[in-house]
């Protein structure tokens, strides 16, 4: 049996453990809510995954699998790092690090998140949700780097042992708070082929370029959506959709599907989950990119009331975590060099982010 | 009665039926409601629905003509569903109707045509 598939096989004994102690516990009536639910969690994660194969007829049939996690932890909070699809075969990895008020028991959503990337990358790609630090359980606690500091050694260790699980091309894509454990990351030593922060409050003070934290050939691609009170108020650092290295993707294109606010990022058919696979699969000449401001897009219908919120919110965090530098629009200079060194060549036309259509 | 997620998960198959009419799809994600805002904050309300289902014709793929085939299917069903230029080898389609958002992916590489889409809980 491979390193791996002994990997997998210890922690489905792990929850295989986990679960019949809490239903032992249901059984004999002592049980609390929070056990019950983590029961269903534990059951729900001990369901096969469906995928499709070929038989010897032609015909195309179902195929079960368990869920393969490279690391669980039941107990408490719980964490989990979960790898979609064949790790052996991979080309492309996308390393997927949510962000606060994420446990154990809402893994489902960031495995669906995981899946999305993957299906958005296409054949050859490897999705993985990690969750594998201490995410937040609220905003006083999300105002605190606390967490991100903590979490991104971990990330760091994890991405080095991934490099000899694998040769595949690495991507690191970092939603919100978990974009701040990302950073910590590469701020220890993490290493990645590329990088991807969507919704970001910031990393650190002083981080306030790409070349901070990853250095050629290694890149960062940054979403900011119109209203993303969250990226303007800048509660950990300078917004890294400022960054004058850093290729600022575009969240929305022609197509119907929307990308505002905070939580919209990863919709199906939008153009912020298109620019993520096509990052994910190197397809970097097809990205499409923006240079919106900030005041360009709180023109927008909600954009008074919305500077007021980051404003508060700012004032809020302003304490624990202030921001240091004022948010720069990407110059023209930077964004020449930015598009003259892509890898890949072309540079798609800038696309407008509009009002919600 | 009848759940926008039931209808989605019986459009999926019907039309994927309608691309590939000698294979049996396979409804290969359906995990029940999440919350969409999950990666920001798990703590919030499930509610939408994710539903994957696959096909292919493994003999003799072609994405492109799925991938359109897939489209008309969809339209025929009162969907508005569009084509986009193919992207390095990538083949995809989109269709709506009535809340209901779909991703069709076919690839150069893969004789497997997945149809995603979302669903509101109800």
């Amino acid at each position: 049996m491979s390193e791996l598939a002994e990997r997998f096989r210890a922690n489905h004994a792990r929850l295989l453990a986990a679960r019949n102690r809490l239903h032992a516990a249901v059984a004999a009536g002592t049980a609390t809510a929070a056990e019950r639910k983590r029961l269903d969690t534990l059951t729900e994660l001990l369901t096969p995954v469906k995928g499709t194969a070929i038989d010897a007829d032609g015909k195309v049939v179902e195929v079960h699998r368990p869920r393969q996690f490279l690391e669980l932890d039941p107990e408490g909070q719980g964490r989990a790092v979960e790898v979609l699809g064949d790790l052996d075969q991979a080309r492309n990895v996308a390393v997927l690090v949510p962000g606060m008020g994420n446990s154990l028991d809402t893994f489902r959503g960031q495995s669906d998140r995981a899946d999305l990337i993957r299906a958005e990358a296409g054949p050859g790609t490897v999705a993985i949700a990690w969750l594998d630090y201490a995410s937040p359980q609220g905003l006083a606690a999300a105002a605190s780097k606390q967490a991100a500091l903590d979490g991104g050694p971990r990330l760091a260790a994890f991405l080095t042992e991934l490099d000899e699980l694998t040769d595949a091309t690495t991507t690191l894509v970092g939603h919100s708070y978990g974009s701040d454990v990302v950073g910590q990351a590469l701020l220890h030593g993490a290493r990645a082929d590329r990088v991807v922060l969507t919704g970001s409050p910031g990393i650190a003070k002083y981080v306030d370029e790409a070349a901070d934290i990853v250095q050629p050939p290694t890149r960062l691609y940054v979403e900011r959506a119109p209203g993303d009170y969250v990226s303007y108020s800048e509660w950990h650092g300078p917004d890294p959709a400022t960054f004058p290295d850093a290729i600022r993707m575009a969240t929305n294109g022609d197509d119907p599907v929307s990308v505002h606010w905070h939580n919209e990022y990863y919709r199906v058919n939008s153009e912020a989950l298109r620019n993520i696979g096509r990052v994910v699969r190197g397809d970097l000449a097809s990205i499409t990119t923006t240079d919106t401001t900030r005041a360009q897009e709180t023109k927008l219908a909600w954009g008074t009331m919305l500077n007021r919120a980051a404003g508060v919110a700012a004032k809020v965090y302003g304490g624990l975590a202030p921001p240091t530098q004022a948010a720069r629009p990407p110059s023209a200079e930077s964004a020449a060099r930015t598009a003259g060194t892509r890898p890949g060549g072309a540079h798609r036309p800038r696309t407008s982010e509009g009002p919600r259509r | 009665m009848t759940t926008p997620r039931d209808t989605l998960r019986a459009e999926l198959l019907a039309v994927a039926a309608a691309v590939v009419p000698d294979q049996q799809p396979v409804v290969t994600h359906d995990p029940g409601p999440i919350n969409p805002g999950v990666l920001f904050d798990g703590r919030g309300a499930a509610t939408i629905a994710r539903i994957t289902v696959e096909t292919g014709n493994p003999t003799a793929p072609d994405p492109a003509a799925a991938v359109t085939a897939a489209a008309e299917a969809f339209r025929a069903r009162g969907w508005t569903a569009t084509t986009a230029p193919a992207e390095d080898g990538h083949y995809r389609a989109t269709a709506t109707r009535d809340g209901l958002d779909v991703a069709v992916h076919a690839w150069a590489t893969d004789w497997r045509i997945t149809l995603t889409g979302e669903a509101p809980v109800s």
